[in-house]
């Protein structure tokens, strides 16, 4: 026979192979980790899939335990509407970094998603917050006439921030 | 004549083609699901992303430095092992500040959990807050005006914070 295969060499190919290989090793746990590895764990949360924004803060004029102590309003902004709002856990009030803790009432029209546009009302019935530190525990009462940086973490790892002025 | 050694470039097209396609569904097609629960078994991808939502410093005595930091595992899996229990918590994570590493005393439970069964395990369900407290040597860590903590968990996990000092 006198024809020639016609192909790569095997020592072409193999390079080639090893060269890819080496590529997704890269990828997956390499320096090139961090561009990639939200794509490949898929459902992680790497950022907030929509902006949300405290519209009002109602503050008690003094230490508080029942009734409506604190309330908020916060708008989601979009782009995504924001799924499980009124599920355990998903809204979280920290006032001049202390932890005010979840809201006793939610309102998010009825459903558990707060569409873009729409406003969540939060209510608390209590206004401590504290800081568990052993013998250094500390809490502040969040009342209307003082300052505070509020913060409120919302469902799928939203977050906003506000400064708060009395009067 | 002599045959060229190899295989041949259809045989080695058709592999590069079917390893892209792997790849490529791998990262966003079905198989999506499966390399994330491989990735995070083999330890590469952490389990769940921590959100660090607040903290401050708790108290300072002569030599030492005591901080708080919330944290809120936003998942989608759990994190740490839940047939342990909550002693093991301070021996599973890390806390550094300011790059110098510190003491975890405790961690609570801010965010309960609506199983009750749950609350006392090493673990951090998904949407649970832990209010860690740890403690730092002055000699490593002196007063500042800021203080950049880094807790890392088990699986990879980490959190971060700045505090802004007194």
């Amino acid at each position: 026979m006198t024809g020639r295969r016609c192909g790569l060499t095997r020592v072409v190919a193999e390079t080639l192979v090893l060269v890819i290989a080496v590529m997704i090793i890269l990828l997956i746990i390499g320096p090139l980790n961090s561009y990639v590895s939200s794509a490949i764990s898929g459902s992680v949360i790497t950022a907030s899939p929509s902006d949300i924004e405290i519209l009002s803060l109602y503050l008690a004029d003094s230490p508080c335990t029942s009734g409506v102590c604190i309330e908020l309003a916060v708008k989601n902004n979009g782009p995504l509407s924001l799924r499980n709002a009124d599920r355990w856990g998903s809204w979280v009030l920290i006032i001049d970094d202390y932890y005010c803790g979840e809201p006793d009432y939610v309102d998010v029209g009825g459903d558990d998603t707060l569409d873009v546009g729409e406003v969540a009302k939060l209510r608390w019935s209590d206004n401590q917050c504290t800081r568990y530190a052993g013998s250094y525990t500390s809490s502040i009462y969040a009342i209307r006439d003082r300052s505070y940086v509020v913060k409120v973490f919302g469902p799928e790892g939203t977050f906003t921030a506000y400064t708060y002025f009395p009067g | 004549m002599r045959m060229r050694s190899g295989i041949s470039r259809v045989a080695v097209e058709a592999a590069i083609l079917l390893i892209i396609i792997v790849v490529a569904i791998m990262l966003v097609g079905p198989g999506k699901a499966l390399s994330s629960a491989v990735t995070s078994r083999l330890g590469l991808v952490a389990p769940a992303n921590l959100q660090a939502m607040g903290g401050g410093v708790a108290g300072e005595s002569s030599t030492s430095i005591y901080f708080v930091v919330f944290v809120r595992n936003l998942g989608p899996n759990t994190v740490g092992d839940p047939n342990l229990d909550d002693s093991y918590i301070p021996s599973m994570w890390e806390v550094y500040v300011n790059g110098a590493s510190c003491v975890v005393r405790v961690s609570y439970i801010r965010q309960h959990n609506q199983d009750p069964s749950l609350e006392d395990n090493a673990a951090m369900e998904p949407y649970e807050i832990w209010e860690f407290g740890f403690r730092c040597p002055k000699s490593s860590v002196p007063p500042a005006q800021e203080y950049k903590v880094a807790i890392y968990g088990p699986s990879g996990v980490r959190a971060y914070y700045t505090i802004e000092g007194g």
